[in-house]
């Protein structure tokens, strides 16, 4: 490539916390999303937006894998409750992912990582202030691995050597 | 895995939009760096212009990540253009650089040109993980089941019937016509229900390829959209019908006032229904009516209007009137609910006929005089408040339209669920017709009273969605979803590593896991039915051990992306 050696050089890894994955509904919060970037409504840089047909496609264990990584945020984001394309679906993952506040509460980390909003999102304004709050309230937390070991270990199923 | 797809990278500057912000050379250094890709190419604006032609050099062996507006904004173009020239979209990423990332970083220059670069591989990662999910040729049958022969119906079957469709229409009677023999004229138009149906029948006797079995009972459903099959009883055999689509125009049933405003006690109270057969028979001799509406329906136990009561008894009210004009006609009402031009009109012709209205409060609900035969009723005028006596020998109690109890059984047959209230559950918010199992419709008031003439034009509404339906022979599965854009994909099952635990069946919003057994007996795996499945994804989030998968964007893909998130 030519261009490579002129290329900036991009230092990687060096995200300032809190590093957050935002899993938005295509129906509904990522159109908040994108409307929130033709506004040009400025936003903190560092979330990341990975868009899926339907809120209730996350499973549970993607979301740990993204704390067990040391993501610091994980936003979920989809339609109101009843207006769903697919049925309840949006529904039955409000409550499947309640319980799973609960169960992160109990390994230690802050249920308030969890961003779960339901039709709070398809505007831009709705979907800028969401951002932020949710990134203001990471910031108060304190670092999600303090005090504790590896968390990487939290969600592999496999054993570790605790020697 | 993935180790031999190529990708080639197309970034765009947007005219400048981009990489005022992002520095859109040290992505393409950095992306030319990862061994998956094949080549990174920067261009002005790929939706424009010759950057555009370039797009539509045709399909090479490489997966495209491109990097340029989201797909709400340009991106969609730029998919179509590839499409066009022979790429499948499922090949193609699209990483929205401009509006996930310039736009909205662009006092973070550094930051953003960090977080673009994130994107990309995410992009990368997704085209690098994702697969496809089987697309069986599909084969529908070229036959529409229409179930009740009410108004709706027989719309539907009609207009299916003028395209030239196969149609078997079904009625529980054995009679066409539904409702429109119960009645004597059908509101708002005023045409006697009788030359409506004749019209409607007439119709069908023209249409060689409409069939109407009579005294018919639906009693089971199998089969896929596409192709159903139905088996029909009649009453002395049974048939099995296939059907590539099934319209529900089954419509509710009246419900008569029983144990209400002494309805059966005295002489002289009728039910609306009752009042419209004396109507069919020629005029009704009366010196005083009073019409009471809202009649067991808008309270605590029945909390909907039934929309159709208000017309009817406007209608009745003045025929009435014009049967002998000398009567007096009072309508008691809580709120006459005639909305649109047309029923408003009509309530103001009934005025102008010389019927009066009296509004009462919802609490207090008239009271009916008499002993033996009706003699006057007391009623609280809600605008003066003052207690009215109403002389009165004819008292009609408005009939509402309810859910006809056998709406559960059909329900279930389809895989559907009733609405709270009991109607055939229809996702109102996007697909008034469509329900929640591919292939089948429902029109007229087996989802929410509606006139006969609404009643008809959902019938033929139904019937074109049918149609489209039928048309989809030979199209690839994808395309086929209750919305207007194709689905993601299908769930896919790991039959070997299915438990059979039946999560998914319970989680799917459309009915579209069972379980069956498995060959060597006692154990069971999930199996998809790749028609009902819109490729949601619930089912993934709640397979324990990750055996049911959207291919397009399975658990690998979402875990590959994350760890590139913040590479």
């Amino acid at each position: 490539m030519k261009m490579a050696s002129e290329a900036l050089t991009i230092t990687e890894g060096q995200v300032d916390a809190p590093r957050v994955i935002v899993f938005a509904c295509r129906w509904c919060a990522l159109i908040g999303a994108d409307a929130a970037g033709k506004q040009r409504q400025p936003l903190p840089v560092n979330f990341r937006v990975i868009p899926v047909e339907c809120i209730a496609r996350v499973e549970p264990d993607a979301v740990i894998r993204a704390f067990s990584q040391g993501i610091d945020g994980v936003a979920v984001l989809g339609c109101h409750l009843g207006g769903c394309r697919y049925n309840d679906a949006n529904h039955r993952c409000f409550k499947r992912l309640e319980l799973l506040k609960g169960l992160l509460a109990t390994v230690g980390i802050d249920p308030g990582r969890l961003l779960t909003s339901f039709g709070t999102g398809h505007e831009h304004h709705q979907f800028v202030r969401l951002m932020r709050d949710f990134m203001e309230g990471l910031r108060r937390l304190p670092p999600l691995a303090e005090g504790r070991p590896d968390p990487g270990n939290l969600c592999s199923g496999v054993e570790h050597d605790d020697a | 895995m993935g180790s031999e797809i190529k990708v080639r990278c197309l970034l765009c500057r947007c005219q400048g939009e981009v990489d005022a912000v992002i520095d859109l050379k040290a992505i393409a250094a950095a992306l030319a760096r990862e061994p998956q890709v094949e080549g990174v190419v920067v261009r002005d604006a790929l939706c424009q212009g010759q950057d555009r032609e370039s797009l539509a050099a045709g399909p090479g062996e490489a997966r495209i990540l491109i990097g340029a507006c989201s797909c709400l904004a340009r991106g969609d173009t730029l998919l179509e253009t590839l499409q066009a020239s022979g790429v499948d979209p499922l090949d193609v990423e699209l990483v929205d650089l401009r509006e996930g990332c310039a736009w909205i970083h662009r006092d973070d220059a550094r930051g953003a040109t960090c977080k673009a670069l994130d994107l990309c591989r995410m992009g990368l990662a997704a085209l690098t993980r994702r697969e496809r999910s089987q697309d069986p040729p599909l084969e529908v049958s070229q036959r529409v089941v229409v179930l009740g022969a009410g108004p709706a119906g027989l719309a539907a079957a009609a207009a299916l019937g003028r395209l030239g469709v196969e149609v078997v229409l079904l009625d529980r009677s054995a009679q066409p016509g539904g409702l429109l023999n119960l009645i004597a004229k059908v509101a708002p138009e005023d045409i006697p229900s009788a030359k409506r149906l004749a019209e409607c029948l007439q119709a069908l006797e023209r249409l060689s390829t409409i069939n109407f079995m009579g005294a018919a009972r639906l009693e089971a459903v199998s089969g896929e959209p596409g192709d159903f099959t139905l088996e029909v009883k009649t009453r002395d055999e049974l048939h099995r019908l296939r059907a590539g689509a099934v319209i529900l125009a089954t419509g509710a049933r009246i419900r008569l006032p029983k144990g209400r405003y002494r309805y059966g006690e005295l002489e002289g109270v009728l039910a609306g229904i009752e009042l419209e057969r004396r109507l069919q028979a020629g005029p009704v001799d009366t010196q005083a009516a009073v019409f009471v509406q809202c009649v067991g329906v808008r309270d605590d136990k029945t909390p909907y209007c039934s929309t159709i009561c208000c017309p009817a008894s406007l209608k009745q009210a003045r025929m009435l009137r014009e049967g002998n004009p000398d009567c007096e006609v009072s309508v008691l009402h809580r709120d006459m609910m005639c909305p649109g031009a047309a029923l408003e009109d009509y309530y103001h012709q009934a005025m102008e006929a010389g019927v009066r209205f009296v509004r009462y409060p919802s609490g207090e609900e008239p009271l009916i005089e008499g002993e033996g035969k009706v003699r006057a009723v007391r009623v609280r005028d809600a605008a003066g408040g003052d207690e009215r006596t109403l002389t009165a020998d004819l008292v009609v109690l408005s009939s509402p339209l309810e859910p006809p109890e056998d709406n559960q059984r059909l329900a279930a047959l389809f895989g559907l669920s009733c609405d709270p209230l009991g109607f055939l559950g229809v996702r109102t918010l996007m697909h008034p017709l469509e329900t929640t199992a591919s292939g089948v419709f429902v029109c007229g008031s087996a989802r929410w009273p509606v006139l006969a003439s609404l009643a008809m034009q959902q019938g033929e509404a139904a019937a074109m969605k049918a149609y489209g339906f039928l048309r989809r022979t030979g199209v690839p599965l994808r395309e086929i979803s209750p919305f207007r854009e194709a689905k993601l994909g299908h769930a896919t099952v790991d039959e070997d590593a299915c438990t059979g635990c039946g999560n998914c069946v319970a989680a799917c919003p459309y009915q579209a896991v069972r379980l069956e057994p498995r060959d060597n007996g006692g154990r069971y795996r999930s199996v998809v039915s790749l028609m009902r499945c819109t490729g949601c994804g619930m089912c993934v989030a709640v397979c324990p051990n990750g055996s049911i998968q959207l291919p397009e964007q399975n658990a690998a893909l979402i875990g590959e992306m994350l760890r590139e998130a913040f590479a």
